[in-house]
């Protein structure tokens, strides 16, 4: 392909000897690859538990309602580490207990949550978690959230 | 100097500029100083976050974040850290109380690292139940 002056032009020597032009494709794809990269450093996979601090915790809002509700089933459990460095849980009549142990003995006391199949609603209740100063701060947060997989409506957590 | 189009030789000289390049490399560094600007005002520092399954994404409302990061060396020490600044218990005690006196329904947001030994932890808790903090917000890094 030749200009008016019969001078090659870009285009022409790009298609008369490289084929298509890739670089814009090239330039495209990587501002679409910098833009997911830069989505995903934002909307990271980043979820939140709550948990109570124990002295705070008032009346349920149950209570509060109806002067006849039963008062909130507060168990107190304690995470330690034993000597090969596992994780275990005590309370609740449960010693030394593995944490998927100690959660299915929650539902076994009926604190897990609701039961679809039954229409059964857990009762209200706040487990409170204290764990020994050389246990994992994320073991803390598993038992945490193994707690909320059964659905034990509030748990709080040792602050002292 | 005449800036044209791809290949656009229309000029009595023959010569252009092809643009294309050079807007594609200042969008890049826009992008680059956009992302590096967000991080740098982003409240949450980069740490290692315990997992979970059961946790929820929602983040609204007035938050707090308070970060315990892991300094690393002898005795696993660590660091309290709120918008970048390092700080103490009683300071951060203060923080969050003054926090809770402007707006009562703060939300205060714990993220400390998963290495950490909960001995590290359990004061910054004390620190926000001292300020009058209700609930915490534990962040994990979700596991879907």
């Amino acid at each position: 392909m030749s200009g008016r002056n019969g001078m090659r032009t870009a285009m022409g020597v790009y298609e008369a000897h490289r084929g298509p032009m890739m670089t814009p494709m090239v330039d495209v794809v990587m501002v679409i690859l910098i833009f997911f990269m830069a989505s995903t450093v934002f909307l990271g996979p980043e979820w939140f538990l709550d948990a109570l601090l124990p002295a705070q915790r008032g009346p349920s809002v149950a209570e509060v309602d109806d002067p006849f509700a039963l008062p909130t089933v507060e168990l107190r459990v304690v995470l330690g580490v034993s000597e090969d460095g596992r994780v275990l849980a005590t309370g609740a009549g449960m010693t030394s207990a593995n944490v998927r142990t100690f959660g299915e003995h929650l539902i076994e006391l009926g604190l897990g949550g609701t039961d679809e199949g039954a229409g059964h609603e857990a009762p209200a209740a706040v487990l409170l978690i204290d764990a020994a100063s050389n246990v994992p701060y994320e073991a803390v947060v598993a038992f945490v959230d193994e707690c909320k997989r059964i659905g034990v409506r509030e748990v709080a957590i040792g602050s002292e | 100097m005449r800036f044209g189009g791809v290949g656009g030789g229309g000029s009595k000289g023959g010569e252009s500029i092809n643009v294309t390049p050079l807007i594609d490399v200042v969008m890049v560094l826009i992008i680059f100083y956009l992302i590096v600007g967000k991080l740098a005002q982003d409240q949450r520092s980069q740490l290692e976050l315990p997992r979970s399954e059961q946790g929820y994404e929602a983040r609204e409302g007035d938050v707090l974040v308070v970060n315990v990061l892991r300094v690393e060396g002898e005795g696993a020490k660590s660091v309290i850290e709120v918008d970048g600044l390092a700080m103490d218990l009683a300071v951060l005690s203060e923080m969050i109380r003054v926090r809770l006196a402007d707006d009562p329904v703060t939300v205060v947001e714990v993220r400390a690292d998963r290495t950490l030994a909960y001995g590290r932890v359990r004061p910054v808790l004390g620190a926000c139940k001292k300020a009058g903090a209700a609930s915490i917000r534990l962040a994990t890094e979700g596991m879907p």
